[in-house]
C-alpha cells in the first residue's frame, strides 16, 4: 500500500471513539471459555438422550468431517482448474504483482469448500500454511509467496500469489481444533517459462480405516514416492523417525507435521538421483513400519512408484533380514549421547567396491527409547561374507573426523559367523 | 488509583503522576508500541516519549478516559518511528492491519477523488455503533490496537479462525457503508 493510503487509514482508525478504545482494553469477556459452554452443552445432551440410547439401537452415522480443501487455478487462456488429489496438474497463468516487483508471479487459491460449493466451518478447524518450513498466516510475505484472506460471493479461502525459478513446495493442512490433521496437500510450483501447479501429496483423515489399512494404503505401491510425506502426515503415528541419508542422519520430532515438513525439505534438498534413502520409523503402539530402498541411483519416478512398503510388526522386524537366503552375522555401533549428531558410518575391507559394499552389507540406524536419559544412537551393520574378511568400520563426525573405529575379524563357521574385535578406538 | 485522581496529580504538577500511569498503563502501552513496531527497544523509546508528551499535554488538558487519550499519543509516536525506520516490513505490525482495511475502499481514480480522514473516522464509528460489543471489540483490537487474530482470539474468547473470519465479515460491512457514503479511494 503506498504511504498516503498508509497515513490516511492510520489518521482515521486513531479517531475512533474513546469509549470503544477503552473497552477494548479489557481482557475480560461476556461469554465463558468455549470449553465451558460446550461442556455443559455436552452434559445437558448426554443427560437428554441418555435414556433414549438404551432404548435406541447405536446406528448413528459417523462424523461428520469437513470437507476436503481444493486448490483453484486460473490458466493463461482463463480455464479454471480444480485440483484435489496426489496427481492432480494444471497450469497457472502468468502474471505481475505489486508484492513482487519485477518479477512473473502465479495466483493459486485455496478454496475451503468441497466441490458442491460447501464451506468449510472453520470454527472446527484451523488453516496453516508452511514454506520453507516456516509457518506463514493469511496476511504474511516472504521472499516468494504471498498469503492472504479472500473472501466474497464466489470465493472463500486463502489466496497464495507467489514465483520461483525452478520449482517450489508449500505445504497446507488442516486440522480439527484438537490438532489432529484432517486435511493435508504439498502443491509443487515449477516454472519453465509457464506455471503449473501439480498436487504433489494429498491425504484426508478417513475415520473408518484402521492403522494399519491407513499406513497400508499410505504406501500404496500406486502412490508416488512423495508417499513418504504422508506418513508423516497421519494423525495415527507419532513417532520418532529417522531419515538415513549416506551422509549422516537427522532426527525428526514426534510431532507429524514437523516430520514431514522436514522429510520433505530432506527430499527437496537432496539430489534423488545420488542418495540412497533408508526410513526406520517406529512406534511402540502401531507397530513397526519399515521403508527401504527408497530411492537409488537414476531411478525414474515410474519405478519410484513401483517400490513396495509394507507394515511390519516388531517380530517381522526382529527377523527381517535385507539377503533372503543367506546366513548374515549383525554388528551393533552405539554412539553415546544427542541424536542430532551427524555422524557417518562406512565400511571398509581389501577390495571393497561400492557394488560389493551394497551387496554384502546393510546398515540400519538404530535409536534406543525415547526415555532420554538411556538414549543413544547408533547402527545396525548385517552382512555376508563367505571367506574370512577384515572389515574396519569406522565413525566420522560432520567435519570428517573420526570419532569411532572398529575393525573386526569376520569368519563364517558352519554354525554362523564368529566375530573377533581385533581394534577398537577409542 | 484511578484515573481522576492520576489527571489531577498532572494538574498539581507531581511526578508522581508519570510514575502512576506506568504502573497502571506502562505495560500496555508497551505492547501496543510493539505490535506497531516489533522492535522492543523501540517500543521502550516510544512508551517514554509517550509519557512525556503526557506530562507536557496535561494541563491544559483534561482527558475524560486517560488510557484512550494515552494510547493515541503511543500510537501517534510509534507510527511516527515507524516512518522513520521503515524498510521493506511487509509481514508484521500495522502494515498488514491497514492493507486488510484498505481492501474495504473503492478505487476510483479520478481527479475529484479527495481523501478525508475525518470522514472515514465519523463512517466507522457509525458502523461501531451498530456492532455487538464483541465484533466491535475485535474491530477495534485489529484496526486501532494491531493485534494478531490469536492474541485477539484469546481476548475475547474465540479460536483464530473465527477471529479471522468475523474480521473478514466486519470489513464487508464497512466496505457498505463506505459506498453507501460514496468514500472512494
Amino acid at each position: 500500500m503506498n504511504e498516503t493510503s498508509k497515513k490516511i487509514l492510520l489518521d482515521a482508525t486513531a479517531g475512533i471513539r474513546e469509549e470503544y478504545i477503552e473497552a477494548a482494553a479489557t481482557t475480560t469477556t461476556k461469554s465463558s471459555p468455549r470449553w465451558v459452554r460446550f461442556a455443559a452443552a455436552a452434559a445437558a445432551l448426554v443427560l437428554l438422550l441418555g435414556s433414549t440410547l438404551l432404548l435406541w439401537p447405536d446406528n448413528r452415522p459417523q462424523a461428520e468431517y469437513p470437507p476436503f480443501f481444493a486448490i483453484r487455478a486460473c490458466a493463461q487462456d482463463g480455464t479454471e482448474a480444480t485440483l484435489d488429489s496426489a496427481g492432480d496438474t494444471a497450469p497457472i497463468a502468468v502474471t505481475q504483482s505489486d508484492l513482487f516487483p519485477g518479477k512473473e508471479v502465479y495466483v493459486l487459491d485455496i478454496s475451503l469448500t468441497d466441490t458442491q460449493g460447501n464451506r468449510l466451518d472453520l470454527e472446527d478447524s484451523t488453516f496453516q500454511c508452511r514454506h520453507n518450513g516456516e509457518l506463514m498466516e493469511p496476511g504474511m510475505t516472504d521472499e516468494q509467496i504471498s498469503i492472504s484472506w479472500l473472501e466474497n460471493d464466489d470465493f472463500y479461502g486463502y489466496r497464495i500469489v507467489g514465483w520461483c525459478e525452478k520449482w517450489d513446495y508449500i505445504d497446507i493442512t488442516i486440522r480439527s481444533k484438537d490438532g489432529m490433521i484432517l486435511h493435508q496437500k504439498t502443491v509443487r510450483i515449477e516454472f519453465d517459462g509457464q506455471y503449473c501447479v501439480d498436487v504433489y501429496t494429498s491425504y484426508t483423515y478417513e475415520p473408518n480405516l484402521t492403522t494399519e489399512e491407513l499406513i497400508a494404503k499410505l504406501f500404496d505401491t500406486g502412490q508416488r514416492y512423495a508417499a513418504h510425506t504422508s506418513i508423516a502426515s497421519s494423525p495415527y503415528v507419532e513417532y520418532r523417525a529417522l531419515v538415513y541419508h549416506c551422509g549422516g542422519f537427522a532426527e525428526l520430532e514426534e510431532r507429524a507435521d514437523a516430520a514431514s515438513l522436514l522429510l520433505q525439505r530432506w527430499l527437496r534438498e537432496m539430489d534423488k538421483a545420488e542418495h540412497t534413502y533408508t526410513i526406520l520409523e517406529y512406534s511402540g503402539r502401531f507397530g513397526l513400519l519399515l521403508a527401504q530402498e527408497a530411492y537409488w541411483n537414476n531411478l525414474t519416478d515410474e519405478e519410484i512408484a513401483l517400490v513396495e512398503y509394507r507394515v511390519v510388526t516388531r517380530q517381522e522386524y526382529e527377523s527381517y533380514t535385507p539377503f533372503p537366503g543367506k546366513q548374515t552375522f549383525s554388528y551393533e555401533i552405539k554412539m553415546e549421547g544427542s541424536y542430532t549428531q551427524r555422524n557417518q558410518l562406512s565400511i571398509d575391507y581389501e577390495g571393497a567396491t561400492e557394488q560389493d559394499r551394497a551387496a554384502h552389507f546393510s546398515i540400519m540406524n538404530i535409536l534406543s527409547s525415547a526415555d532420554a536419559e538411556s538414549a543413544f544412537h547408533g547402527w545396525e551393520i548385517t552382512g555376508w561374507i563367505e571367506k574370512p574378511t577384515e572389515l574396519t568400520l569406522t565413525v566420522t563426525n560432520k567435519a570428517g573426523t573420526i570419532i569411532r573405529q572398529v575393525v573386526l575379524f569376520v569368519t563364517p563357521t558352519e554354525t554362523g559367523y564368529q566375530i573377533d574385535i581385533l581394534k577398537e578406538t577409542p | 488509583m484511578d484515573d481522576q485522581q492520576i489527571i489531577e496529580l498532572f494538574w498539581q504538577r507531581s511526578e508522581a503522576a508519570v510514575a502512576a500511569v506506568k504502573q497502571k498503563y506502562g505495560s500496555r502501552a508497551l505492547r501496543f508500541a510493539c505490535n506497531l513496531l516489533n522492535n522492543q527497544q523501540d517500543a521502550e523509546e516510544c512508551v517514554s516519549d509517550a509519557l512525556l508528551a503526557l506530562w507536557q499535554q496535561i494541563p491544559p488538558e483534561r482527558p475524560r478516559h486517560l488510557w484512550a487519550y494515552f494510547s493515541r499519543i503511543v500510537r501517534n509516536i510509534s507510527c511516527c518511528r515507524l516512518d522513520y525506520l521503515h524498510a521493506a516490513r511487509r509481514d508484521r505490525g500495522c502494515e498488514v492491519c491497514l492493507a486488510e482495511l484498505e481492501d474495504c475502499f473503492i478505487s476510483q481514480q479520478t481527479p475529484e477523488t479527495v481523501l478525508e480522514s475525518g470522514r472515514i473516522t465519523l463512517v466507522i464509528n457509525q458502523f461501531l455503533d451498530g456492532l455487538d460489543d464483541t465484533g466491535r471489540r475485535i474491530f477495534v483490537r485489529r484496526y486501532y490496537y494491531f493485534d494478531s487474530c490469536a492474541d485477539i482470539g484469546k481476548l475475547v474468547g474465540l479460536s483464530r479462525g473465527t477471529v479471522n473470519t468475523r474480521l473478514s465479515r466486519l470489513r464487508q460491512e464497512l466496505r457498505k457503508q463506505l459506498e453507501k457514503e460514496e468514500i472512494f479511494v
